[in-house]
């Protein structure tokens, strides 16, 4: 099942010193990221993806994993201190950490967090290798046809069930995406296409600035200008009785493993994010507590609940993109870059082609977890003072080393303009409420289901039957015509009940 | 000035807005793939270079008339905020762009930098001056001289 020689190399690329000081770097700068408000882990890896480029795969994907882990956690931090969360996947944290704070337990709140935040992680890394290995032999068995299936599915997926505010506004994100995707070569015949004679846009648009300018845009533009408030005196004391006790341990190993369990499953979905994991775990673990009324009054259970499920997505969220090249998330999107930098292409035969790499994400998702579990405690002590830390003079310098690091994918000037476009279409997607993340993938996917589509009709003499006479074809055409129809319908349904239950 | 830059917009004003930005490159894309003839350069009316464009261009047609619909319907409305602060700092990066190639990657960023830093609101001076001249001068050792890359120069 695991190929023992491939594991050697991977681990002997991770434990390395230079892996392993940038593991502890990419741990501290995702950590301090994430306890920012206004900033992420996922900015973070955006910022230092084009830093990757000079270094070998290994190493750089140590680097990201670790800023990946550590951005998870930070989120918490201010989550606890000032019941404002770092990430919108810590909110879920704040509901019991911020009134653990208020009572003087605040340090436990953090440590609970941390302690919650490794175990899930690092039990998730276990489950996301098995996982690997099983979806990549799947995906040996599939085709052009089925792969369209997958294909479809995750744009359907992202665009409905990842996009609360309107299925209308999801659709026109993956219609934009596709749009900007058909930009350069034909994927088939290598026609030009939508390039205005522009030499620059022959070969496409660069996934390094697209990315990077939709992730870093709305996040920083929308803070221009507005200084945010800070009090000064609220820098914390905690009481003494702040130790974690063996009664504690015993009390949130259950809704650990929940977590785990519910984090390894929403996170390998595409379109599916750890606020929905760590939601989800929390209700759950409320609902099947003896003490359901203390969940949101500062139950240590609630914490360990949202910390172990948003951290577990963490692992399982690769498997999608490694396995099948599908990017389930905007970081999943994001290591995408990191692997095409380095010359790999995700998908089935993966585990061949970079076996060693595979198996060295592996390795760093679990050594990053022993990191934070080392340094979290100093991050913790200066957690509180690192969210004081400015955006007014932050923000400037993360648009420069955006700018830098657009620059330095192919040293063109134009990959900036590129940058500073999607930063301002970002920015504009927020205001008018639109998700970015569909755009984004229909972007990265449109590629592989054109592709895949007009294969599949070649294959089988341009009849559309090919697609329900593959093995998964049919399968996930199906269910991305249910998910379609579903979210169509439910607001007319819903709509016209409430409008019943007021004439009676 | 910051508050007249800073201004609410009802949302569905916006969305109309969009609806009409998102016809032109609907109907741009479909004149395009028609003047190509990438249609007719395939081996069948589905597998060429113009058919997945197609159906797209006209997905954003039809969707930018859904969205305009969509938003005459709307129950209620609310305000959103739109801090044209940020756009106003795009376009000062795109100067820095393209100033980049005259002036070099060092000049012209500390330019600029000190321009944003004013921009996002920042006050303190010498906070202002030390990271405007620090953080370029430090990304340049890291990406020029470390990493390799070839940022533009002038004489630095």
């Amino acid at each position: 099942m695991f190929d023992l020689q491939l594991m050697a190399q991977g681990f002997v690329g991770i434990v390395s010193p230079f892996s392993l000081v940038l593991m502890a770097l990419g741990v501290f700068c995702g950590a301090v990221f994430g306890a920012i408000p206004g900033l992420t882990g996922g900015i973070a890896i955006a910022i230092l993806l084009p830093l990757t480029f000079k270094l070998e795969a290994i190493p750089a994907m140590a680097l990201l994993i670790g800023v990946y882990v550590g951005g998870a956690f930070g989120g918490s931090i201010p989550a606890i201190l000032f019941g404002t969360p770092g990430a919108p996947e810590a909110s879920v944290t704040s509901f019991d950490g911020y009134p653990m704070m208020k009572k003087g337990l605040g340090g436990k709140a953090l440590k609970t967090a941390l302690y919650a935040s490794c175990a899930g992680n690092f039990l998730a890394s276990i489950i996301t290798i098995s996982m690997m290995v099983g979806v990549s032999k799947l995906a040996l068995m599939m085709d052009a046809p089925d792969y369209f299936g997958v294909v479809v599915f995750s744009i359907v997926l992202i665009a409905t069930i990842g996009c609360k505010e309107s299925w209308i506004k999801g659709l026109i994100a993956v219609l934009l995406g596709l749009m900007f995707s058909f930009i350069g070569g034909d994927p088939l015949t290598g026609t030009l296409r939508f390039t205005f004679g522009n030499r620059f846009l022959m070969s496409g648009l660069d996934l390094i600035p697209v990315l990077i300018g939709l992730f870093v845009g709305a996040e920083v533009l929308s803070e221009a200008g507005i200084k945010r408030e800070r009090n000064l005196n609220t820098v914390s004391e905690f009481k003494e009785n702040n130790k974690i006790t063996k009664h504690d341990v015993q009390k949130c190993i259950p809704s650990v493993l929940s977590g785990t369990l519910i984090g390894s499953i929403i996170g390998a979905l595409p379109g599916l994010n750890a606020a929905i994991s760590s939601t989800l775990n929390y209700s759950f673990v409320q609902k099947i507590s003896k003490d359901p009324q203390s969940f949101g009054e500062g139950n240590i259970v609630g914490v360990a609940a949202a910390e172990a499920a948003n951290n577990a997505t963490a692992g399982p969220t690769l498997v999608p993109l490694l396995t099948l090249g599908i990017p389930g998330s905007g970081t999943a999107a994001i290591f995408l870059g990191a692997l095409t930098i380095q010359g790999i292409v995700p998908g089935p035969t993966i585990f061949r082609d970079a076996g060693d790499v595979v198996y060295g994400i592996f390795f760093a998702l679990m050594l990053c977890t022993v990191i934070l579990a080392v340094i979290g405690r100093g991050l913790i002590s200066i957690g509180q003072y690192i969210s004081f830390i400015p955006t007014e003079m932050l923000n400037p310098v993360i648009i420069l080393t955006c700018c830098a690091g657009a620059f330095s994918v192919n040293n063109r000037i134009s990959d900036v303009f590129i940058l500073l476009l999607f930063m301002a279409i970002g920015y504009f997607m927020r205001v008018l409420h639109i998700p970015s993340l569909p755009l984004l993938i229909a972007f990265l996917l449109g590629g592989m289901l054109e592709s895949n589509l007009r294969r599949s009709l070649l294959m089988s003499g341009g009849s559309f039957t090919v697609f329900f006479t593959a093995k998964f074809s049919a399968f996930f055409l199906g269910l991305s015509l249910l998910m379609i129809l579903y979210t169509i319908l439910q607001p007319i349904v819903k709509k016209r009940h409430k409008k019943s239950k007021e004439v009676k | 000035m910051k508050e007249s830059l800073i201004r609410s917009y009802k949302l569905t004003l916006l969305e109309k807005v969009l609806a009409a930005v998102l016809l032109l490159p609907g109907i741009g894309m479909l004149c395009m793939i028609h003047s190509s003839g990438w249609l007719s350069s395939g081996k069948s009316v589905i597998n060429n270079p113009g058919f997945l464009p197609q159906i797209v261009a006209i997905g954003l047609i039809v969707m930018s008339a859904v969205l305009f619909v969509s938003s005459l319907q709307r129950d209620r409305d609310e305000l959103v905020t739109v801090n044209w602060f940020g756009i106003l700092i795009v376009v000062v990066w795109v100067l820095y762009a393209v100033l980049c190639s005259y002036a070099g990657f060092i000049l012209s960023s500390m330019l600029v930098l000190f321009v944003t830093l004013l921009l996002f609101g920042a006050k303190n001076k010498r906070a202002i001056l030390l990271t405007g001249i620090l953080a370029p001068i430090l990304l340049y050792l890291v990406l020029g001289v470390l990493l390799g890359v070839k940022l533009p120069t002038l004489f630095l």
